[in-house]
Formats: C-alpha cells, structure tokens, sequence
C-alpha cells in the first residue's frame, strides 16, 4: 500500500480515457483486451428507499459477469441477429470526477469515475441517456500497462429508462 | 430525458366503438387490427375495463415477510401501497392522502406501522384506517375516521405466495378468476411444499412497446424464437429452435390465459422431463403432490411460457449459468406494467425454489438474469421488435388503410395445428405448432373486457 502518485493517478486517467475512446468506437475487441481474465463486471439492482444501504439488496443485480459472459456477448454482437443494437447504438460516454481512491494492495487501484452515457439508437429521433457511478479495481502491471480487474456500476435510475443493456458501461 | 413518445388520439372516424366494433369482427378471421396499440382512448378504458376489474398480480408475500413490511407496486397505472399489518394481514391501499392527494409512499419498500402524510400530517395505519391528524380536536372534530382511510382493494388474495388483487367489489374469487390457469401455476410451483419465491425485487426498464404484446408473446408465441432470439442458438447458449415448435402445445385457458408446453423429451432427449432440472433439484420435487394429469404434463409437455391475464407472465427454461458451465433452470416471473398508450414498464423477477443451497439459487440467478433482464440476451431483441406495434399504430398510412396484423397461424387451412380432442386438462390444447391459438384467445378475451361496458 502506499500513497496515490501523480504517476499513478496519469496512469488510470489515461486507462479510462482510452476505455472510453474505444467503447464509442465500436472496438469491442480491443476493449475486452483491457479486461483482466478475472474479470467481475457488475450492476447490483438498486430501489428507492430511504438509507443509501438499503437501495442495494443483497445479492440482487442486473449484470454479474465474468470473462466468458463477457466474450459471449462480443460473440453475440458479432452475429447478424443482434437486433437490440442493429446498427451499434452511437454513444458518446463523458467519463468525469475520477477519484483514485485507494491502493488495494497487489498493483490495484480503487477508483471511482462518474460515467454520463449519451445513446442513440438505430433511426431514433430521441436519445437515452444512462448516468451511473463506477467503482473500479484497476490493476497496474510491473509494464505499466492497466487491467481492469472489477467493475460496480451503481446506476441513478431504479427504473432503467433505456429499453436495454445492450452497450457496456 | 427526451422521450418523445406520441400518443395517438382517435383518428377521423375512429371512435373507441368503433375500433372495438371493428375488432370483433376482424378477430374472428384471425386478425387484430393495428389501432388498438397506441391509441389514447384505447388505453384509458383498458384502464378502467381491465386493470381496474381484473385480479392483478402485486408481488409475493416473501417481499413482505414481517408485520410493518411495504412495498410499493402498480395497479395498471395506479401506485399502491402492499402492506402488512399487525395482524399479519394483507392489505393493497392507494398510495395518495385522502385530504389533498399527497403521495404517501415514497420508497419501493420499508417497514412502518403507519403513513403520516408529509403535507399536513395526516396519519394512516397500515391497514388504511385514519387515526389522526394534528390539532384533531381543534380541526377535525366531527370528521369520520371511517370515511376518510386510505382506498383500500375490496378483494386481495394470495396463491401458491403471490398476491393478487382485484378493484371490482363484483370480483370473482381469486381461484375462480384463475380457473384452468391456477392449475398449470400448481404444476409450476407447487413441485414443493416451501413453493418458490424472488431473490430480489424485480428488475424494471422502460420499454417503448404495448403491454398486450409482452403478455400475447409469453402466452404463446414459439414462432418468434428462432429468429428473433437466433443469436442465442448462434453462438450455442441455447439449442432446439429449429424443432420448438414441431413440439408444442398451446394450452388455451378460458379467461385470457395460456401456457405453452414442449415435449423436451423429444427435444433434448431421455433426461429433458421436467424442464430438464438437473437429478440435484428434481430429487426436492414431490410430484405427487399433482394430480396424474398434471403430473403427466410436467413430464411430457411442460409450459415454459405463460400469461395469466392481464399482465402477468413467466418463463422457465434452461442455459449456462457462465459458459461453459452446466446448465441451471431458471423461472423469471414477468409483469408488463402499462405506462401509457404503446409504452410500458418491464419487471422481472427472478424466483428459487426455497429447497435450493445458494450455489443452485445463484446459479439459476445468473442464467436467468443472463436471458432475461434489462441486459439480458434473449430479452434485449424483444424490447427492440415490441417497439414496431406502437410505431405502426401511430401511423396514419397504416390507420388509413385499415391495416391489421397477422395473427392467423395454424388456422383452419393455414397450418397443421389440431385441437386435441382427448385433452382432459382444462382449456384446450393444440398441438403441434406452429400456431397462434393463444394470442387470437387473448385478444378475444380483451375484447370482451373492452366492450363490456362500453355500450
Ligand atoms: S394532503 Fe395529506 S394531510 Fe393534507
Ligand atoms: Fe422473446
């Protein structure tokens, strides 16, 4: 453990600067690249309620995925029956307020980023738009290159306004 | 948020009589006329006809597990409070003040023993009756509790853990309403006394198609599989599409409801009976708790699709929990909330049998939330062809031309689909597919909710 260098902190903003680069492009095969095999990506389901620990039940999410689901859904994507995302949606994601929180130990990184996601779909006149918070494991290799080892989405909606998932947050 | 979704009002000449009138005679040739999916009058007497008299599914008492508990869920449009009271007794309360309409509830769920209004402080027990109000001697004297509690559902019931409740003070008895339905739930859920409930609240995402067609689609629709849920073939998560509907059978129940079973036996081979739950769960399963002909349909021809009218539906089949892994049955109870004309909400639950260890709750979790959710692979592509109906119905081209859709198949002179006529189950049962008996039932039945009162 040690303390959150200038270095370190250039590191991840450049990994999530990129990340984000490459998910609005369509370069769905050199994004899994950035993914660590153990890779966790994860929605937990959330509810209005009063205290912020209880917005989360235990256990309940939308997403809970790992490497093979991941690469599943790289495979689906790349079929000519993916008709939730026919064309790809057009996506313009800001990713902002990162914070490096804390070093975890082993070359990872807590990191927390806010994640604004314009999409429009297909011929749509409207677009959605999917606000979320990220909570990150960010693993920086002895090369310096970065993994991303866990990712939490905490979405701000409970009732998710956009018809599906289909795009990666 | 931009969302522009246009609501069509009757066109020129196009009264709700007169939509109504013109699909009643539309439906007998199989056919649904395309104005009754985004249609604003449509929608409000759906409204008052159907979702305010038939039962309505609210949720299961596990999410209220303990007195005080509350969760806030939808009749039709309508926001109500399901409460638990001190006696341990069930109650579904309209989520508004009675004094100036102040919403009351304001969380999905929570545990108190009584709303207090934040406008001016009127209180309510969490059975609906009013108890007070601050300054009730000096502003209230002669005000009768008794008059001013929260709406209350005249009828609420549970079966097999899930909680229904109907507005009409005439309602039939929960049972009565289910009919033919309750019984293929039996064969469902009643594999084991402890039954089954959710591992969470429902899921929720806004989709921009009819609840009708969420409903029409899980009551029967095995022709839609193949293509528009073929990736999931494609990419081997999934198998048998090509045969499914070679193999099923429409279960065709009066009331608007139906199931559809597939003989997985010839599908997936020796080991597929009872949707092909592995030897660890079906070891739990006493199915002499069924009767020989339900017992006999969950072997040979159980449903893994089905709507009970209005809007609720389910779905049980089996993949991956991670590729690669075995496969884990999983059963998503889904509700098709209206929120407006052509638009709705989905919610989808997840359900365990309360016998499983938690590697089989979370297995069955995640393949079912894999499938079925708002990231889910087969469910994705539904949410994206729902959206054509609404678009059509809006089209004036299309309301020009009187245009209907296309719910013809396996008609007399269409398909090869029969009546059985040996079936001694409830309903009727048609079989093989492919075939469309169910969605021209459910229309009809929605018809004759529409044109009850209409006159
Ligand atoms: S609106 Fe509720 S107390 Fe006045
Ligand atoms: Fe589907």
């Amino acid at each position: 453990m040690s303390a959150i260098t200038p270095a370190v902190e250039y590191a991840i903003r450049q990994f999530l600067g990129r990340e984000a680069m490459l998910l609005d492009n369509g370069r769905l095969d050199d994004w899994v690249n950035l993914l660590d095999e153990g890779i966790l990506y994860e929605i937990p389901l959330r509810i209005s309620a009063r205290k912020q620990e209880d917005q989360f039940p235990k256990g309940a999410f939308r997403m809970h995925e790992d490497m093979a689901m991941i690469r599943k859904r790289l495979e689906r994507m790349g079929t000519s029956e993916n008709w939730a995302e026919d064309p790809a949606s057009r996506t313009v994601r800001t990713v902002g307020s990162i914070f490096v929180e804390e070093d975890e130990g082993g070359g990872i990184f807590r990191v927390h980023s806010a994640l604004s996601l314009y999409r429009q779909r297909a011929l749509d006149r409207a677009y959605e738009w999917i606000p979320a918070r990220r909570i990150d494991r960010i693993r920086i290799e002895a090369s310096g290159e970065c993994r991303l080892v866990r990712r939490t989405i905490i979405l701000a909606e409970t009732i998710l306004q956009t018809p599906n998932l289909a795009v990666f947050l | 948020m931009v969302m522009h979704i246009a609501q069509s009002r009757s066109g020129i000449g196009e009264r709700l009589d007169d939509i109504l009138a013109r699909t009643r005679s539309e439906l007998d040739r199989g056919l649904v006329p395309v104005n009754i999916f985004a249609n604003a009058d449509i929608f409000d007497a759906e409204m008052e006809r159907i979702f305010a008299k038939s039962w309505v599914f609210l949720g299961f008492e596990s999410e209220i597990p303990d007195k005080g508990d509350f969760m806030q869920r939808r009749i039709g449009r309508d926001s109500v409070i399901v409460t638990r009271d001190t006696k341990n007794d069930i109650h579904v309360l309209a989520n508004f003040c009675r004094h100036r309409g102040t919403r009351l509830c304001q969380t999905d769920v929570g545990n108190q023993s009584h709303f207090r209004c934040p406008y001016h402080g009127w209180v309510f027990r969490n059975n609906g009756d009013w108890i007070g109000a601050p300054d009730k001697s000096k502003a209230y004297k002669a005000l009768d509790p008794k008059n001013w509690g929260l709406l209350k559902a005249p009828h609420v019931e549970s079966f097999l853990g899930m909680i229904f409740a109907s507005l009409d003070p005439d309602a039939p008895a929960l049972m009565d309403y289910l009919g033919g339905a309750a019984w293929f739930m039996r064969g469902l859920m009643d594999l084991h006394p402890a039954g089954m409930s959710p591992m969470g609240p429902p899921d929720r995402y806004k989709v921009r198609g009819d609840w009708k067609t969420g409903s029409e689609n899980f009551g029967g629709d095995g022709y839609h599989v193949g293509v528009a849920h073929g990736s999931v073939q494609t990419i081997e998560l999934a198998q048998g599409f090509d045969v499914l509907n070679n193999f099923s059978t429409h279960y065709v129940i009066p009331g608007g409801h139906s199931f559809l079973g597939h003989d997985f036996d010839s599908m997936f081979g020796p080991d597929g009976h009872v949707w092909y739950y592995p030897p660890d769960i079906q070891q739990h399963f006493d199915l002499d708790r069924l009767d020989p002909l339900l017992q006999d349909v969950v072997k040979k021809n159980p449903p893994i699709v089905g709507t009970v009218f209005p809007n609720l539906s389910f779905l049980r089949f089996f993949g991956p929990p991670s590729p690669g892994k075995p496969p884990a049955v999983y059963t998503s109870w889904r509700q098709w909330q209206p929120t407006g004309p052509g638009e709705m909400e989905l919610w989808s639950w997840q359900l365990k049998w309360d016998f499983m260890d938690e590697q089989q709750a979370s297995d069955s979790y995640a393949a079912g939330q894999f499938g079925f959710s708002s990231a889910g692979i087969f469910e994705q592509d539904d949410t994206v062809v729902w959206e054509g109906a609404p678009e059509a119905a809006r089209s004036v081209w299309a309301r020009k031309e009187n245009i209907a859709f296309n719910m013809q198949m396996g008609m007399e002179g269409m398909g090869q689909q029969k009546l059985d006529e040996s079936w001694e189950g409830p309903g009727e049962a048609w079989r093989p597919g492919p075939g469309e008996p169910s969605q021209r039932a459910f229309y009809q039945h929605w018809l004759s909710q529409m044109a009850e009162t209409s006159q």
